[in-house]
């Protein structure tokens, strides 16, 4: 795989939307390349920003208040050109548009709570419990990622260096343990191990940040 | 002109090994034979000696960066710390050398600085980054950890407890629990002890001594057992398992890809379970006629050297069954593509 390749399917890669054969093919790359490597990092902690951010964003309570009192005003209105009227016009339903927009999303938002994390493809096959924990586990690793990346210039660069190739040996792990549950998901054991090592990697990452706050 | 550039050379020289010669510190204190010392040093060298008197004694250099040496408490509690600037220069590395009481417990913080311990009979925490660390004929319970130091204890405690990412880890001694995690550093154990459990992701789990319970978890890693003497669970997915046991009173193996190989003697009621999806699964014991062996395999091969031949059972693939119907030990294999041998020891 080369970079292009590779750059075509980061954005796959970190919505764990892709298979695990092609997975480590991928990951196999990003252990010889360190400008993709950069790449999945950065863009991981772009989704990790992004998830911090509000869902939706209200209009001010003011602002229809706002636009009516000055569309009511009668002198204006008698003596504006046609022009203004037809301004005033576009304004009004353009305001009108935005305010139906926000509501539809308030109203979908309501029947819709809570945003549902994707599920990769061998997530979707594991057993509830198994896949749940999955997901707190990858969440939560998403978070310190992001936290790594922030703070990691506060710590040696050779430390920072083995800690992203003990990353990528994690990952590697993961897309193989993956590979062996699309063969057999029942298996309890291979289950527990995907569990241990993704909380190996939570692990790292919490250690990691510690050390960073510590130095 | 050549004295001149003798003169220029000699002046930097001179310049030079000051620079590298850092600042020479010495301190001690009386303290209690239990005594607590905390260490922090961030780059260079902690060396930790035990000795015949109740003093915490401390000699070494200061890098030329460091701010100071901070020196504090006394009896019960002894800190020594390092203190560099915020941000600092290169030359911070500083070397030290403390004698304490054989009983003192320790508490040693290194980011980049060695650890090295001698003789203590107190409880040992050490941690370092990227240091190594050596914690050498302890007698009490050991925490250790680092991300990519190596390290090597010999213990002779209740308990050794070690954690690295990519630092390899050695423990040797008479020790009542071991546990040792990495991701990609391998652990290498040895010596004697009751309860002995592994995690790695890449790294290789090599135990060699008389450990009565073994747990080893890895996922690429290699897993060796060489004596384990009453029971033993190792799993793996693609890396290969071979353990030789005393006498196994219960053992589950088991590898996805990789191959399982046991040798070792059943206790009375042993149970003994291996399993693998394509590797191969090679069974050395003794014949015991009171031991039951069941072997099932999809489209792998059985070898049987206690005589029976494999069956072609309900279904697809292959199984075999021997032993008395009332036996007190049993033997079960399977795999799915893998081949299943069974040898005598």
């Amino acid at each position: 795989m080369n970079c292009n390749e590779a750059r075509e399917r980061i954005n796959d890669y970190v919505d764990g939307h892709i298979p695990s054969a092609e997975r480590a093919v991928l990951l196999a790359h990003f252990a010889e390349c360190a400008s993709c490597r950069e790449e999945e990092m950065a863009l991981r902690e772009l989704l990790s920003e992004a998830r911090g951010l509000e869902r939706s964003i209200m209009p001010r309570e003011d602002l229809w208040k706002g636009i009516s009192k000055r569309l009511a005003r009668p002198e204006e209105k008698a003596n504006a050109p046609y022009e203004v009227k037809w301004r005033v016009r576009t304004v009004m339903w353009l305001s009108a548009a935005v305010i139906l927009a926000f509501l539809c999303a308030a109203v979908l938002a309501l029947m819709n709570p809570a945003v549902q994390p994707q599920k990769g493809a061998v997530q979707a096959h594991l057993p509830r419990e198994t896949g749940e924990a999955m997901v707190a586990c990858t969440q939560e690793r998403d978070i310190l990622l992001a936290d790594f990346e922030k703070r990691k210039g506060e710590l040696p660069e050779d430390v920072v260096a083995g800690v992203q190739g003990d990353l990528l040996v994690i990952d590697n792990a993961v897309a193989e343990i993956e590979s062996a549950l699309e063969v057999d998901p029942e298996n309890e054991q291979l289950q527990k191990m995907l569990i241990m090592t993704c909380e190996k990697q939570v692990g790292l990452l919490t250690w990691i940040v510690e050390l960073a706050n510590r130095a | 002109m050549l004295k001149l550039t003798r003169a220029v050379v000699a002046v930097l020289l001179f310049w030079n090994l000051s620079a590298l010669a850092g600042t020479p510190v010495e301190n001690s204190c009386d303290v209690a034979p239990d005594c607590r010392v905390v260490i922090k040093n961030v780059a260079g060298l902690v060396q930790v000696q035990s000795w015949d008197q109740n003093r915490v004694d401390l000699k070494g250099t200061l890098g030329e960066d460091v701010t100071r040496l901070d020196f504090t408490g006394g009896n019960q509690l002894v800190t020594i710390e390092v203190v560099i600037p915020h941000p600092h220069g290169n030359r911070i590395a500083s070397e030290l050398t403390i004698s304490v009481p054989a009983t003192a417990s320790l508490d040693v913080e290194a980011v980049s600085a060695d650890i090295r311990v001698y003789n203590i009979a107190g409880e040992i925490e050490a941690s370092t980054v990227s240091g190594d660390l050596t914690i050498e004929n302890a007698a009490n319970a050991v925490r250790a950890s680092s991300v990519s130091g190596d390290v090597e204890i010999s213990d002779n405690g209740p308990s050794v407890t070690v954690k690295t990412t990519s630092g390899e880890i050695e423990i040797s001694g008479e020790i009542g629990v071991i546990q040792a995690d990495s991701v990609s550093g391998s652990v290498d154990v040895s010596g004697k002890s009751q309860r002995f459990s592994s995690e790695t992701i890449s790294g290789d789990i090599t135990v060699a001594g008389a450990i009565a319970e073994v747990k080893a978890k890895t996922i690429s890693g290699d897993i060796e057992v060489e004596k384990a003497l009453q029971q033993a669970e190792a799993n793996t997915v693609s890396g290969d398992i071979d353990l030789d046991a005393g006498q196994l009173v219960s053992g589950g193996f088991s590898s996805e890809s990789g191959d399982v190989e046991f040798d070792g003697e059943m206790a009375e009621m042993g149970k003994l379970r291996a399993f693998s999806r394509s590797g191969s699964l090679v069974i050395r014991i003794p014949e015991n006629p009171t031991t039951a062996v069941e072997a099932r395999t999809l489209s792998g091969g059985i070898r049987n050297a206690f005589g029976p031949a494999p069956q072609k059972g309900i279904g697809p693939g292959r199984m075999l069954q021997f032993g008395p119907a009332e036996a007190v030990a049993s033997v079960s294999l399977e795999t799915m593509s893998g081949d299943i041998t069974l040898e005598r020891k």
